[in-house]
């Protein structure tokens, strides 16, 4: 039995900025683990994640997301969009930091779509919202690179992408 | 645990990890089929936002007195059924508050009992994590209920 | 004082990491069970990782089925907490033949598409313990539809008996290509 779950790259803002971007993934493990971790946010916005290139023209990625809220849970499915999103029922918070767990299946092939499960944890002491979500992208692409954006605003300093690559035996 | 507990605790925790993970199997000795299974950090509570099925609906609830993590089986469930779950505890080492992911499964034998549950938290405080207690928010976890704790290390 | 840190995970290298790759089947296409036999005994907890695909015609989505050591007794329960894109249902069964534990897409979705679902047992080398699991997964294809769903299970296993073998069930055939990968936590 081998080990595997092993931590591939991080890469971590210094400063502020509108993207957070990791290239170059090895293209050597089955699924990719990616844990995101953003800090309070300077205007409440919604985060996303791009899977290389994708552009903002874009119309590959389509999700369906369960989600509580915390009076009621609900479901929602948005399609035709050129990223993951992660969060819906509560944004990216100016007060309390998120965080996010992503799970990209078969990430290095180039004959299948990507399927990806996203975790979003988005408590605010009161408010806030719990969330699971899967998407896949509709194009067979390998991901080598993924951006994670605010939606336009910035992601502030701390906002941190870590990356763990899953080997199958 | 060898013997009945309200709680267990991991305490001088290395601050050498990015993320911590609580794997558990417990059951608790409250008269419902399931019940709250909660955690602490340095000994004390935050909050939590969870959704789940009620039996006959899929409800959600929050609470901001408890890091609720989130239902065990209880002493009502079926005889030698354990609820289990597990929860991640992010950037527990960082200087801001630490959110909490989790998921539980409190199962018994019963097509409209609690279950399938998930969940987020926040442990609304500054310090770093040194200690974690896994606990049943009323009554106490059973002999035999088990608690494992994991250090995440990136890259 | 329970000892801490049983295990890590992520750290590179052999000797300190507890997230081991234990075995992986593939569908060829048709098959209507999957089994891993002969799961060791030495860890605390299993994990799956399922891409999967069904043969299935009759909607776009569908649940991944489990039985444990062989087992096709009504000695099983699970509840299903299921988002379809605008709103959320539950179900529930007891005493019923399998678990459902996660989405696979079907043969009336795009080719190359696949569901996404991860699997979790705890405790399944528990000589005293029923078996208890957890499960999240879905099966969108990103594309125009309003057939695409996700879903939050749980399940157990009425027997005390360590998880031995693990099957793997599809409404009508998995898909060639499906790929179900199983994984080992240690512990101390």
């Amino acid at each position: 039995m081998a080990v595997t779950y092993e931590p591939v790259v991080t890469a971590t803002l210094g400063s502020a900025a509108t993207e957070l971007t990791v290239s170059n993934i090895p293209q050597t493990y089955t699924d990719l683990v990616v844990d995101v971790f953003v800090p309070p946010v300077p205007v409440a916005t919604n985060i996303a994640m791009y899977i290389n290139d994708n552009s903002s023209g874009s119309t590959e990625c389509g999700f369906v997301t369960l989600f509580s809220n915390g009076s009621g849970v609900g479901s929602q499915r948005s399609y035709q969009h050129p990223y993951f999103a992660m969060n819906y029922a509560a944004t990216a918070n100016t007060t309390y930091p998120t965080a996010y767990t992503l799970h990209f299946f078969q990430y290095a092939r180039t004959d299948v779509r990507k399927s990806v499960i996203i975790m979003s944890s988005l408590d605010y002491a009161g408010s806030g919202a719990s969330e699971l979500r899967e998407g896949m992208r509709n194009n067979n692409e390998a991901i080598t690179k993924l951006r994670l954006n605010a939606s336009g605003q910035n992601l502030p300093v701390g906002t941190r992408v870590s990356i763990f690559g899953i080997a199958k035996a | 645990m060898t013997s009945d507990a309200a709680s267990v605790t991991f305490s001088n925790i290395p601050q050498t990890y990015t993320n911590l993970l609580v794997k558990w199997v417990t059951r608790g000795t409250v008269s419902q089929n399931a019940y709250y299974i909660y955690t602490a950090l340095n000994g004390t509570a935050g909050s939590t936002t969870y959704g789940y099925s009620s039996g006959s609906a899929a409800v959600g609830d929050r609470s901001t007195g408890y890091m609720y993590v989130v239902y065990t089986s209880a002493g009502y469930a079926t005889t030698n059924t354990f609820g289990t779950g597990e929860f991640t505890i992010h950037n527990y080492t960082g200087s801001s508050a630490k959110p909490i992911t989790s998921w539980s499964a409190p199962e018994t034998n019963s097509a409209t009992s609690q279950a399938a549950f998930w969940g987020a938290g926040l442990w609304n405080n500054a310090a770093a994590v040194t200690s974690v207690l896994v606990g049943a928010s009323s009554g106490n976890l059973v002999a035999g209920s088990s608690v494992y704790l994991y250090g995440i290390k990136h890259a | 004082m329970i000892p801490f840190l049983h295990g890590v995970i992520g750290t590179a290298g052999a000797a300190a990491g507890a997230f081991e790759s234990i075995a992986t089947v593939t569908a060829s296409g048709g098959e209507t069970a999957l089994t891993f036999s002969s799961v060791p005994q030495g860890y605390v907890s299993l994990q799956i990782r399922c891409f999967s695909r069904e043969t299935w015609t009759v909607a776009a989505s569908v649940q991944i089925r489990m039985r444990f050591n062989g087992d096709a007794g009504n000695t099983y329960s699970f509840h299903e907490v299921k988002g379809n894109g605008s709103s959320a249902s539950v179900q529930g069964q007891a005493s019923y033949s399998n678990m459902y534990c996660g989405v696979s897409t079907t043969a009336n979705t795009t080719a190359s598409t696949y569901g996404a679902s991860i699997i979790d047992i705890h405790g399944y080398a528990s000589t005293t313990r029923n078996k208890t699991i957890s499960a999240f997964g879905g099966g969108d294809t990103g594309v125009s539809s309003t057939e695409y769903w996700c879903a939050k299970h749980t399940g157990a296993w009425y027997n005390t008996s360590p998880v031995t073998s693990i099957t793997l069930l599809p409404i009508n055939g998995f898909a060639a290509g499906s790929i179900f990968s199983l994984y080992g936590v240690k512990g101390a």
